[in-house]
C-alpha cells in the first residue's frame, strides 16, 4: 500500500513537473529567448560547420577542386587501419593522459593551497595562475624553445655547472611541458573553487570524530573536491587531444598528434577530406573516452556509498 | 577534583587577548553555558577545549587528564557546530558511522546496530539511507547530535548550534537538547550569544565579556543578581540609575535626582558612587507596595508585545522601561504612580 503510494506520488510528481513545463511554455513567451537563442547559436556555430566538415570526409580528394563529390570511406580506412595513423591516434591519447595526470598532480595542491591561504596570498597566487593566460600560445612555445634548445638557457647552465648536455627539445618531454604549462590553470581554478566552496567546519568536525588530518582530507575534502578535479581534467584532456601548435613546434618527428595530421592536411597538403576525417576520428575518440571516464567515476562514486 | 577543570585559560592572538585568565570547574553531568556577545572569547574557549586552538597559557583537564597539547582527534569530545558540518557527500548512516569507524574497533554490523539505536534516541528512526541534503534543518540538527552522541563522549560541546534556525524550531530543539542531556547525563558546555538559550538550558552560566569572566552562577542568580552593569544589560533588560549612597539613620540610602531608595546590600564601591539596576518587570504601576517609596510619572509610550506590554515611563526627566503581563492597561500621556519592587546595586 505504502509502496503503491510512493510509486503514484512519484509519477504524480513527474507528471506535474512535465505539466509545469508546458504550462510555463504556453503562458510565458520568454521561452523564445531562453530556448531559441542558444539553439540558433549552436546550429550556426557548431552544428552546421561540424556537420559540413564531417560530410566532406566521406568524399574523394581532388588536387584541383579539393573535393570530388564521389562517396568514399578511403580516409577512414587509412586512419583506422594503417599502422602509422593508428600509432598517431594512440600517441595522441597517451599524451592527453600524461598531460592530464601531470596537471592534476601539480594543479590540485596549488588549487587547494589557494583556497586555504590568507586573502592576500590568495590574490597573489590567483594572479600568478592567470598571468600566463594573458600570453599567447606561440609566444610561450618560443619561450620554451629559448629555454630548452641545445644552446638554450637550461643547457648552457647545466654545461657550466655539471658539464652535462641534455636533449630537451623536439621530444615528448618538451611537448608535455609545453602543454602542461598551458593547461595547468584549467585544473587549478576548478579545484580552488571546489575547495573554497566547502564549509570550514568540515575538517574540524572530522577530527572531532577521531580522524587525523590526513584521514579528514582523504575522506571529506578529497571526495568533495572531486567535481573540480573532474571538470579540470576534462578540459585538459580535450584540449590536449586537439592540440596542434605546441606538439608541432616543440615535438620531434615522432611526436605527431592527430591534430597535427589534421592541420598539415588542411593547410599544407590541402587534402580537406582527409583532414576532415582526421578531425572526425579525433572528436569521436575524445567523446568516447570522456563517456568512459564518466562511467568510471559514476561506478566509483556508487561503490563508495 | 572536578570532572572538567579549566584553570587560568589564556589565549592571545598577535595583539589581542581573546581569553584572559578564565577559570571554571564543571561537575560531571553538569550543563554549563558560556554566554557572551561576539568577540567575547567564548568560541575561542570552546575551541581550546576541543583542541582546535592552542592556549597561550592555562590548564584544561577532563577527569584528571591534562588535555593541552593533545590533538582534537585524541580527545573524547563531541562537538556540535553552528553550521552542523555534516558531510554532504555521505548518507545519514555514513555520517553517524564516521566517528565509530575512526574511534572504535567495532565491526560494520555492530556499527549498524549502534546507529539504529542512536537514531531512535534522536527520533529519526529509519533515516539511515537518507541523503543529508534532503533533510530539514531540524532533522540535520538531530543527525549532528546523533553523530556525536553515538561515540558516548566524555564531554559534549555545542557551538551555537541553534542560531541558524527559526524561532519555533529553535525552542523545540532547545528542549530536546536539555531533555537528551537529562536522559544521557553527558557533561555539556554550550556556547551561545543568546541569553534566553543560556538561561533556559543550563545549570550554570559563565558570562564572558572581552575575554574575561564577569559572572558564573546558576541562571536565576545571574538574572536576579547580575553584579555588573554589563551582565545586567546583556542578560535581560535593565533600567540603570547612576547616583550616590548616603548613610542615613543607620541605613544606606541611594540618592539620585529626586529618587531616594533604601539599600539592603553594601554598595559596590566605597566612594559613594553607585549604579542601581531595576528590572522592567520590577517596576510596579499603580500598585501600592508596603513601605516602598512611590513616584509620579507619565506614560511616554506603550508597546504591545503579545504576552507582555512594554511602557516607557517618564519620572522627573528620567525614562524607565517597565513591562507588565497582558494587554496594555494604560495609554500614552496618562499619569501613573510607580514603585520599585526589587532593585540592587551593580558594579561598572
Amino acid at each position: 500500500m505504502s509502496m503503491l503510494g510512493a510509486i503514484t506520488s512519484k509519477t504524480d510528481g513527474a507528471y506535474n513537473r512535465v505539466k509545469g513545463i508546458f504550462a510555463s511554455v504556453s503562458n510565458d513567451k520568454s521561452w523564445i529567448l531562453h530556448v531559441g537563442v542558444p539553439t540558433v547559436y549552436l546550429i550556426l556555430f557548431l552544428i552546421i560547420p561540424v556537420s559540413y566538415a564531417m560530410a566532406i570526409s566521406l568524399f574523394e580528394y581532388d588536387p584541383i577542386t579539393l573535393i570530388e563529390w564521389t562517396f568514399t570511406t578511403e580516409f577512414y580506412e587509412r586512419l583506422l587501419l594503417e599502422e602509422f595513423y593508428r600509432g598517431v591516434l594512440w600517441y595522441t591519447v597517451q599524451l592527453a593522459f600524461l598531460v592530464s595526470i601531470c596537471c592534476v598532480i601539480f594543479g590540485y595542491p596549488i588549487g587547494y593551497y589557494i583556497a586555504k591561504t590568507t586573502p592576500l596570498r590568495r590574490q597573489l597566487a590567483l594572479f600568478a595562475v592567470f598571468l600566463p593566460l594573458m600570453v599567447g600560445v606561440v609566444a610561450r612555445v618560443y619561450g620554451w624553445i629559448a629555454l630548452f634548445a641545445g644552446n638554450g638557457i637550461v643547457n648552457t647552465y647545466l654545461e657550466r655547472t655539471l658539464g652535462l648536455q641534455f636533449n630537451l627539445l623536439n621530444n615528448t618531454f618538451s611537448v608535455t611541458v609545453g602543454l602542461f604549462s598551458l593547461f595547468l590553470p584549467l585544473v587549478v581554478l576548478p579545484v580552488y573553487s571546489a575547495v573554497d566552496d566547502m564549509p570550514d567546519s568540515l575538517v574540524p568536525a572530522a577530527r572531532n570524530l577521531g580522524a587525523n588530518r590526513l584521514q579528514a582530507f582523504l575522506k571529506v575534502e578529497l571526495p568533495l573536491s572531486l567535481p573540480g578535479v573532474i571538470s579540470g581534467t576534462i578540459f585538459v584532456f580535450v584540449l590536449t587531444m586537439n592540440s596542434v601548435v605546441t606538439p608541432k613546434l616543440l615535438g620531434g618527428r615522432t611526436d605527431l598528434t592527430l591534430g597535427v595530421i589534421m592541420y598539415d592536411n588542411a593547410v599544407m597538403a590541402l587534402n580537406w577530406p582527409f583532414a576532415s576525417a582526421a578531425g572526425t576520428v579525433l572528436t569521436i575518440t575524445t567523446l568516447i573516452l570522456i563517456y568512459l571516464y564518466f562511467r568510471f567515476i559514476k561506478g566509483r562514486m556508487g561503490a563508495n556509498q | 577534583m572536578s570532572f572538567v577543570s579549566i584553570q587560568n585559560l589564556r589565549k592571545e592572538y598577535d595583539d589581542i587577548v581573546a581569553v584572559n585568565d578564565v577559570s571554571i570547574d564543571i561537575e560531571e553531568g553538569e550543563f554549563v553555558s558560556i554566554l557572551g556577545p561576539s568577540g567575547s572569547g567564548k568560541t575561542t574557549m570552546l575551541k581550546s577545549i576541543a583542541g582546535f586552538v592552542k592556549p597561550t597559557d592555562g590548564q584544561i583537564t577532563v577527569s584528571g587528564k591534562d588535555l593541552v597539547g593533545l590533538p582534537p582527534e585524541d580527545r573524547n569530545m563531541g562537538l556540535v557546530f553552528q553550521r552542523l558540518a555534516l558531510f554532504p557527500h555521505m548518507t545519514v548512516h555514513d555520517n553517524v558511522a564516521f566517528g565509530l569507524r575512526h574511534r572504535t574497533d567495532l565491526s560494520e554490523p555492530e556499527i549498524t546496530d549502534r546507529i539504529e539505536e542512536i537514531l531512535e534516541v534522536v527520533s529519526l528512526p529509519g533515516f539511515e539511507d537518507r541523503n543529508i541534503q534532503n533533510l530539514s534543518g531540524g532533522q540535520q540538527q538531530r543527525v549532528a547530535l546523533a553523530r556525536v552522541l553515538v561515540l558516548e563522549p566524555d564531554l559534549l560541546l555545542f557551538d551555537e548550534p541553534l542560531s541558524d534556525l527559526d524561532r519555533q524550531l529553535r525552542e523545540e530543539l532547545r528542549r530536546e537538547i536539555r531533555d537528551l542531556h537529562d536522559r544521557l547525563g553527558i557533561t555539556s558546555i554550550y556556547v551561545t550569544h543568546n541569553q534566553r538559550e543560556a538561561l533556559t538550558l543550563s545549570d550554570r552560566v559563565l558570562v564572558l565579556h572581552e575575554g574575561e569572566k564577569v559572572r558564573c552562577a546558576p541562571p536565576s542568580e545571574v538574572y536576579s543578581d547580575p553584579q555588573s552593569k554589563f551582565v545586567a544589560d546583556f542578560v535581560g533588560d535593565s533600567n540603570f540609575l547612576a547616583g550616590k549612597t548616603i548613610r542615613q539613620n543607620g541605613t544606606i540610602q541611594f540618592k539620585y535626582d529626586g529618587f531616594s531608595l533604601p539599600l539592603d546590600g553594601t554598595p559596590m564601591s566605597d566612594d559613594g558612587e553607585c549604579i542601581l539596576h531595576i528590572r522592567p518587570e520590577d517596576i510596579k504601576i499603580n500598585t501600592t507596595t508596603n513601605n516602598k517609596p512611590t513616584y509620579e510619572g507619565r506614560i511616554a509610550s506603550t508597546v504591545h508585545l503579545g504576552s507582555v506590554s512594554e511602557y516607557q515611563i517618564e519620572v522627573n526627566g528620567t525614562t524607565f522601561l517597565s513591562t507588565e503581563l497582558g494587554a496594555p492597561q494604560y495609554s500614552e500621556g496618562e499619569t501613573v504612580t510607580i514603585s520599585f519592587a526589587n532593585y540592587g546595586p551593580v558594579g561598572e
